[in-house]
């Protein structure tokens, strides 16, 4: 489109690309509709999760932004979300073990 | 004079925001934590409890909040190609979408109080141990994500302001694309909250 | 370049942003002043928090004589929470941190000094919000700092209220940590890269990064309390299917964590004084760094070492065993690089040297039973005894509180201008040394020996060990009036300071003491010669 950087170098996404993804968030809600639906109960909260994280990648890199952002955002960005994640597993640790 | 320098540092303004938001991500954690445990340990009674979600509500409110979320990228797209009218068209839409959502939020938890279906109620109590947790994980979680999208309506509308006043501008984008960053990760709670609660089997 | 005797017309005590007065001070941005607010406030709430212990220690000394059990668990529940929320946790960061963070990466200020005006505010908001808890009608809390889960969910105290106090610093801290990791990563002076920032700078770095990624945990965790106080929500009761182990996962959590943020600092404080009153470099620069790093990123899988007996299943037990011994690896880097410095330096024993080096005993010690106390078979005999408040002690008093007194004595002249008299100093930290550990190594044999801890009364052996542990206490007040007592009159009858009295080599040192408000004249460019 016009000017994709702005004069300090701000990079500017044109409306064309967030339209784009906003129909591909559309359609993966979509999906994770259908598949609670029609699946078996164990896989499907798995398959929830792993569209819902596709979904909120996408927020993540082109609705904010994280795709032109330096090494070091995406790096703590990961680090939150591998803390939070191994927090729970590392409870599950002591919830899934325990006897009785 | 910490103003100027807080314009010029637009790298460091980012970062402030980035790493509040990463503190959301644990704020938030705490109650996904609590929500897996309990759901391994009574799967059936959160599906009992969920079946008194509406889906199609639900999912409404979903397709407002990721519409508001591409309301709100547009927006900065237009400040940045200095167009500021278009942009504060784009910032009420997003506040309009924000303001439906909490309507729609405020009706389902008005049909379940209605049914008696909240935290110590005595209907409540009466149910399953699996059944009581949902319900409670539902309100908490449901309404701090709530009184978030709140702060992000109230935020918007501040920056609507400035928009429309050119103190956000071309040449100093970051205010608002901070506020869209917040915006866009109440979004992501909510891609989160929605299969938890309407999608349980 | 810089004027060692520039009074303090030029300083920033007397340059109050426009404003007169105690407005000058309160709606100041300048970090100095924000720091110095900071200490003001950290320092009485430690007095009281000493004179809490004090009372704790007097009870022990004969139970019942002076209070009732329900009046000793407010006590310890009280000195806990003061002593952890509002003096050590924020400690060394909002105290020497605000003042120090931007002189000695060149800076003239913090990168939000607005938002560390705000820090500053919630954090007055959250200390009054406590002391509503304590001293508001109805009972002050006694469920311990800990608040465990359901008790304090059902007893009928003031609970609610001292939680949100707590809630409400919780997020001064996060602001905090926010605003230095952002301070360090834009604002360092021309030539200042990441392995050229002194070490200080280098903790409140990793601490920054633990009190944001770690204190919303807490936060959540004591939401979830007041929602069960006030709306019934039953997460941590089990009659509702909850489950208080649950409580205590999300509690400590955090509250591992915290005691890096209590510690990072302090080990920071450390390694400027060492090599300082070493004359010799540092030892070992980069392990110290990583170390420190190490430390802040492994302490967060450690903290169901805290529940070894409360129900955690087996497999959860060996890993978080495992982990903490993992984490005393970097933990020892630092000691084996703090002596190394020492290692053929040259040693003037001047008193912040005095308290480092105390840092180093007291600290290891705290460390290593540390370490007994996490390996699972002992754990079992010295949970909930008086072993472990010997142990926390030794590492949050012992090495935080001992690190914040040598930080005290080590930038006593540069916040204010004036020497204190070192004789005196000295003294202050021998009653201190000796009254420590009169204190608190009894506690070690006493809980070894099965004395619970947070109990009102005990069985006649244990009375020997007690009496003791008060006189130490007693040793231990005469130091701290001593010391304080020297530091506040020299802060209007001490000698001027030069900009340079230790030798240093950071930044701070050569500007004028105090500073003036805008730090530097011209921002320093740093070369490679460091």
């Amino acid at each position: 489109m016009e000017q994709n950087k702005t004069r300090e170098g701000f990079s500017i996404v044109g409306y064309r690309t967030y339209v784009f993804i906003w129909v591909i968030l559309l359609l993966l809600l979509a999906l994770n509709i259908a598949v609670s639906q029609i699946l078996v109960k164990g896989i499907t909260v798995l398959l929830n999760i792993i569209i819902a994280s596709c979904m909120a990648l996408l927020d993540l890199v082109f609705f904010m932004n994280l795709r032109h952002e330096g090494k070091f955002l995406k790096l703590v960005v990961f680090m939150a979300i591998a803390v939070l994640t191994l927090i729970i597993l590392f409870t599950f640790s002591d919830v899934w073990f325990r006897a009785g | 004079m910490e103003d100027k320098r807080e314009e010029r540092d637009y790298g460091g303004a980012k970062y402030g925001m980035w790493f509040f938001l990463l503190t959301e991500i644990l704020f938030f954690g705490g109650m996904f934590l609590l929500y897996s445990v309990f759901r391994y340990r009574f799967p059936d009674q959160f599906h009992a409890g969920a079946s008194e979600e509406n889906l199609v509500l639900g999912s409404i409110n979903t397709v407002l909040l990721l519409t508001s979320s591409l309301f709100m990228a547009a927006a900065i797209t237009a400040v940045k190609r200095g167009n500021n009218k278009l942009s504060v068209i784009l910032q009420a839409l997003t506040v309009v979408s924000g303001v439906i959502f909490l309507i729609i939020k405020g009706t389902e938890w008005g049909e379940k109080i209605s049914k008696g279906l909240y935290p110590a109620s005595p209907v409540l109590l009466k149910t399953g141990k699996g059944e009581i947790l949902y319900f409670g994980l539902y309100y908490v979680m449901t309404g701090l994500h709530g009184l978030h999208v709140l702060a992000g309506i109230i935020v918007i509308s501040f920056m609507m302001y400035y928009t429309a006043t050119g103190k956000i501008n071309k040449n100093y984008p970051v205010r608002l694309e901070n506020a869209g960053l917040y915006w866009h990760f109440v979004d992501m709670v909510w891609i989160y909250l929605f299969p938890l609660f309407y999608l349980v089997t | 370049m810089e004027d060692g005797n520039m009074d303090l017309q030029s300083s920033f005590y007397h340059d109050g942003g426009g404003r007169r007065g105690i407005l000058g001070w309160l709606l100041s941005t300048d970090h100095k002043r924000i720091g110095i607010q900071y200490l003001a406030a950290l320092l009485s709430f430690f007095s009281v928090g000493v004179m809490m212990g004090l009372l704790i220690r007097l009870n022990l000394l004969s139970p019942g004589r002076f209070m009732g059990a329900q009046r000793y668990n407010e006590l310890f529940t009280i000195h806990g929470i003061i002593m952890i929320f509002l003096f050590i946790i924020p400690g060394l960061p909002v105290a020497f941190g605000n003042f120090f963070l931007p002189i000695m990466i060149g800076a003239r200020d913090v990168a939000f000094p607005r938002l560390n005006r705000l820090s500053w505010w919630i954090y007055l908001t959250g200390a009054t919000i406590v002391a509503f808890a304590i001293f508001l009608h109805g009972t002050p809390p006694d469920t311990g700092w800990t608040f465990y889960a359901p008790y304090s969910i059902r007893v009928k105290a003031n609970i609610a209220l001292a939680v949100l106090g707590v809630f409400v610093l919780g997020f001064s801290s996060i602001l905090t940590g926010l605003n230095f990791v952002t301070t360090i990563h834009r604002m360092r002076a021309p030539g200042m890269t990441w392995f050229k920032m002194p070490l200080f700078v280098w903790t409140l770095y990793a601490t920054g990064w633990v009190q944001m990624l770690a204190t919303p945990v807490l936060a959540i965790t004591l939401v979830f309390i007041i929602l069960g106080r006030i709306a019934g929500i039953g997460f941590f009761d089990p009659t509702k299917g909850g489950d208080p182990i649950l409580y205590e996962h999300l509690f400590w959590t955090y509250s591992h964590p915290a005691v890096y943020i209590m510690i990072l600092p302090a080990m920071g404080v450390i390694s400027e004084i060492i090599p300082v009153f070493a004359r010799k470099r540092i030892y070992g620069y980069h392990a110290v760094v990583f170390s420190a790093l190490g430390i802040a990123i492994v302490g967060y899988f450690v903290w169901g070492h805290h529940m070894f007996v409360s129900g955690m299943s087996n497999t959860a037990r060996v890993i978080f065993s495992f982990i903490t011994f993992l984490v005393a690896i970097p933990t020892g880097v630092k000691i084996f690089n703090w002596l190394g410095t020492l290692y053929k330096g040259s040693i003037v024993a001047d008193s912040p040297m005095l308290y480092a080096l105390s840092f180093l005993f007291l600290f290891s010690i705290g460390g290593l039973t540390g370490l007994i106390q996490g390996a699972l078979a002992p754990n079992l005999q010295l949970h909930g005894t008086y072993w472990i408040v010997g142990h926390f002690h030794y590492v949050m008093f012992g090495g935080g509180g001992f690190a914040i007194f040598a930080g005290l004595h080590y930038w006593f002249p540069k916040m204010f201008g004036k020497m204190y008299s070192e004789r005196l100093a000295k003294l202050g930290w021998f009653l201190l040394f000796i009254g420590f550990n009169v204190l608190y190594f009894p506690m070690f044999i006493l809980g070894y020996e099965g004395m619970p801890r947070r109990y009102f009364d005990y069985p006649p052996r244990f009375h020997t060990g007690n009496v003791i542990s008060t006189v130490g206490s007693w040793i231990l007040a005469v130091g701290l009036i001593i010391m304080f007592g020297n530091l506040i009159r020299s802060l209007f009858r001490g000698e001027k300071a030069p900009s340079d009295p230790w030798g240093g080599r950071t930044l701070e040192w050569t500007v004028p003491s105090p500073p003036p408000s805008e730090n530097f004249g011209e921002i320093p460019v740093i070369g490679d010669g460091e």
